[in-house]
């Protein structure tokens, strides 16, 4: 067993090391840079292995080998289209690494946050309404905070926090009344999403909510209302709210206004088909022109170098994540580090949905950003904190397997 | 530019031996198996139980009343006196606060010790060696 988790990260080293290289060629002569950037990035991937080897050899090491192969893919194609960018973000891998470590290290048994289910909630909600007083407006939504030159994304922490919570209160329900009572931080969180502009993470927390509801509770009724009450939702908003109607007519008729609301869409579809079965190779496409190309609309650039195979590789990849996650949900010892772990999935889950669906057309687009892949420091730090949520339950699950 | 086959192939042949584990995992193959411990009972004061061995699975609770999984009948010995357990491949003891105190190679601990192989532990008048 743990000669083949070796020989299979020596493969990701292989395929790593093979792009940094395509990428020092493409220009004809041999470049130093994107060698030594690939190597440090692999370094990085050993030492967190290295890691988890040594100390902890009970957790599950494919939720790791998984992720950091996923991160490759983002470090590999923000190189290509941004260094300055790609810099960036192997600090925040770095970071984020570190973080997964600690956690494995110095977090307690998540059982024992359970008690604190109250304190989450309401600092959930702080987190969210911090960025309407003191945020700014970054590309049309209101969901930033800035200290200095770093700017953060409370949406993203607040994620964790509302799974926490809700983990704890979902085993408490009994019937539709305890439904309405403990869903009231959630549609208020929801609530601050719309006004917020950011419908992305309104969706993501929706569907959280009903998946760990239904695992939870398993009464398909919950749901359905659920499903009514959304739809009813979707309807007011769109009747009331002018920038979430503006989305949906995008969604419906991107071409009507290709060069202008349309424009994204419009270059990310072209983009996608450009690619073909396998794809232009990689720095042999025209990603750049994609406006925001490296957040929200990086699957549409692995989707024109890589071809379809490359981006339903990447698929895969989520896939198998996800599966190893509900399968930590299944080995779990108690119903909380359940949940934890079923919430974590599906908020995988739903983001890559979300923005994958988003930027192929097939749901309205919203922006956030895809796990792993996309630019950006809080989302590379929260993901990398989930992961290390996950290992820790699994770590005690394993423990009498 | 033949290499982005090259690497769009390396990447299913990764997609596919990690299938490949996970199956055998779903299949039940556990190719690494839990260490064991064992204790050698090596001085007793009644030489009654010389030379037994006891496994040492996942936990073991050790003292004088009936509920322990070693009871011990003997005066020097508390209660419930120590418990061994077993946490990522390595085994450690717990003084559960007993009155006479635990001792790992003739010193006594004072709450977890990790114990290696070959490790001499006291407890009232009984001792026991660390087996892997």
């Amino acid at each position: 067993m743990e000669k083949l988790e070796k020989s299979i990260l020596k493969n990701i080293y292989f395929i790593v090391m093979l792009l940094f290289l395509i990428l020092s060629l493409y220009r004809g002569s041999f470049e130093i840079v994107p060698f030594v950037y690939g190597t440090l990035s692999v370094i990085l991937i050993a030492y967190g292995y290295f890691v988890i080897k040594k100390y902890y050899p009970r957790v599950d090491k494919y939720l790791y080998i998984i992720s950091v192969f996923i991160v490759e893919f983002g470090l590999v194609m923000l190189y290509r289209l941004d260094f300055q960018r790609a810099l960036k973000q192997l600090i925040w891998f770095a970071i984020g690494i570190m973080l997964f470590i600690f956690i494995l290290i110095l977090f307690p048994d998540i059982k024992r946050l359970q008690k604190y289910s109250m304190f989450f909630a309401i600092f959930n909600l702080v987190l969210l309404t911090m960025p309407l007083l003191l945020g700014r407006e970054i590309k049309g939504s209101k969901n930033w905070i800035q200290v200095g030159s770093l700017s953060f994304q409370p949406s993203e922490l607040a994620k964790i926090f509302m799974i926490f919570y809700l983990s704890d209160v979902i085993r408490k329900i009994k019937d539709y009344k305890d439904v309405l009572k403990y869903s009231i931080p959630i549609v208020l969180s929801i609530a601050i999403f719309v006004l917020e502009k950011d419908l992305g993470s309104a969706l993501m927390f929706f569907g959280m909510f009903m998946a760990m509801l239904y695992v939870g509770t398993s009464r398909l009724r919950y749901i359905l209302s659920g499903l009514v009450l959304f739809v009813l939702g979707g309807f007011f908003s769109y009747v009331v709210f002018d920038h979430v109607k503006r989305r949906i007519n995008i969604w419906l008729n991107p071409w009507k206004d290709k060069y202008g609301a349309g424009y994204q869409i419009c270059q990310s579809l072209i983009a996608i088909a450009s690619g073909g079965l396998f794809g232009t190779g990689l720095a042999g496409g025209h990603p750049e022109v994609i406006p925001e190309v490296h957040t929200d609309f990086i699957f549409s650039a692995i989707a024109e170098e890589f071809g379809l195979l490359g981006a339903i590789a990447l698929l895969i990849l989520y896939l198998l994540l996800i599966y190893r996650m509900l399968r930590t949900a299944l080995y779990a010892k108690e119903d909380y580090s359940r949940l934890v772990a079923v919430g974590i999935a599906s908020m995988f889950a739903f983001q890559v949905f979300v923005i994958v669906g988003g930027v192929t057309k097939m749901i309205p687009l919203t922006g956030i950003t895809l796990p792993f892949v996309s630019y950006g420091g809080s989302s590379m730090i929260i993901n990398f904190l989930a992961i290390g949520i996950l290992q820790k339950i699994s770590e005690v699950g394993n423990e009498d397997a | 530019m033949i290499l982005r086959f090259v690497v769009i192939a390396l990447i299913y042949l990764v997609i596919f031996r990690i299938i490949k584990i996970m199956y055998m995992d779903l299949k039940g193959v556990r190719v690494k198996k839990l260490k064991e411990f064992a204790l050698e009972v090596k001085g007793a004061p009644k030489d009654a139980n010389l030379g037994s061995l006891y496994l040492i699975h996942k936990v073991m609770t050790i003292g004088r009343n009936p509920d322990n999984d070693i009871v011990i009948k003997d005066p020097y010995v508390s209660g419930n006196h120590a418990r061994f357990y077993v946490k990522n491949d390595k085994l450690f003891v717990e003084d559960l606060n007993s009155t006479n105190g635990t001792f790992v190679n003739g010193k006594r601990i004072s709450k977890v010790e990790k114990l290696q192989e070959g490790d001499i532990i006291e407890i009232g008048r009984v001792s026991f060696k660390v087996l892997e």
